[in-house]
């Protein structure tokens, strides 16, 4: 349901602001309203870790745990797009041949 | 990355440990609501001033949008992968990989489940975005242009993208600004599915 929630309201911004229905103080001020809101968000989400002690005490094995999760997701993301690379020239090959 | 954005994080957290009561936990979640359908809300206007996304999608093909599904696929199997390596549920070690480096948004979205699995997610996506600017570079050079977007993740529409603008060439450029668009939408819908699996 959230999720829901979450697009119809991505969505409701992304309309108004295409239909120009934007008030010009709103526009003028997006990235920083935007940023705003962002750094309240984080400062509550410091509050959330700092409350929790079991965090404080572990911050050494989250630190590598998140060097080897954001490693593991680097290498095989580009792993990924190297596949989807070969099946573009593959495809471009097979559109020459076709010409030929 | 922005000084302002660490300084946040980090006043919040000696707050947390020197001002803030155990009890305000109770109420976080709801202000993170509130205010994460606030940032949304002004990231689709974001979206809706930019009308060029749509006619740039067309002029390169719709197969462009295998690049973005690549990267989404491959970091979320990664981090599963590395997340197996570490003793992780998979809910939660894929919902940190969907995150695709916008550390903001995931680690916000996941600190209503755990304290402990948002500032995990917090720490590894800025560790994506640290090690994405470092390796862009290389990647192009030794791998290829479109495989230097992938490290890049959601961030290959902003903080990442003049890096790849450099280091590669205007027609990426335009296909990482795409990818970044797609992964940032992206972002929003897949956390929560994975960690409720």
């Amino acid at each position: 349901m959230r999720i829901i929630l979450y697009i119809f309201i991505i969505l409701a911004g992304v309309f108004i602001s295409s239909k120009g229905k934007l008030n010009e103080m709103v526009e003028k001020n997006l990235s920083k309203l935007q940023y705003a809101s962002l750094l309240l968000l984080l400062f509550i989400m410091g509050i959330n870790i700092g409350i929790n002690d079991s965090i404080i005490n572990e911050f050494g094995k989250l630190g590598f745990q998140a060097v080897v999760l954001s490693l593991s997701s680097i290498i095989l993301s580009v792993a990924a797009v190297k596949l989807v690379t070969i099946y573009f020239k593959h495809k471009e090959k097979a559109v020459q041949q076709d010409e030929l | 990355m922005s000084f302002s954005i660490i300084l946040a994080v980090v006043a919040g957290i000696i707050s947390g440990l020197f001002i803030f009561p155990d009890a305000f936990s109770v109420h976080i979640g709801l202000i993170i609501d509130i205010g994460l359908c606030l940032l949304l809300f002004f990231v689709g206007m974001d979206i809706g001033r930019n009308k060029e996304i749509l006619n740039q999608i067309k002029s390169n093909g719709y197969k462009i949008l295998l690049i973005p599904c690549g990267v989404a696929l491959g970091s979320i199997v990664g981090s599963i992968l590395g997340g197996f390596a570490l003793g992780l549920p998979i809910n939660e070690s894929s919902a940190i990989g969907a995150g695709f480096g916008w550390y903001s948004l995931s680690a916000i979205e996941l600190s209503k489940y755990s304290a402990e699995t948002g500032a995990l997610a917090f720490i590894t996506n800025v560790c994506r975005e640290v090690f994405a600017l470092v390796s862009i570079p290389y990647i192009a050079k030794y791998i290829g242009n479109y495989e230097a977007i992938a490290p890049a993740g959601a961030t290959a529409m902003d903080t990442s993208l003049p890096v790849i603008s450099k280091a590669t060439d205007a027609n990426t450029a335009i296909v990482s600004f795409i990818t970044g668009v797609v992964l940032s939408t992206l972002v929003p819908i897949l956390v929560p599915i994975l960690i409720s699996i």
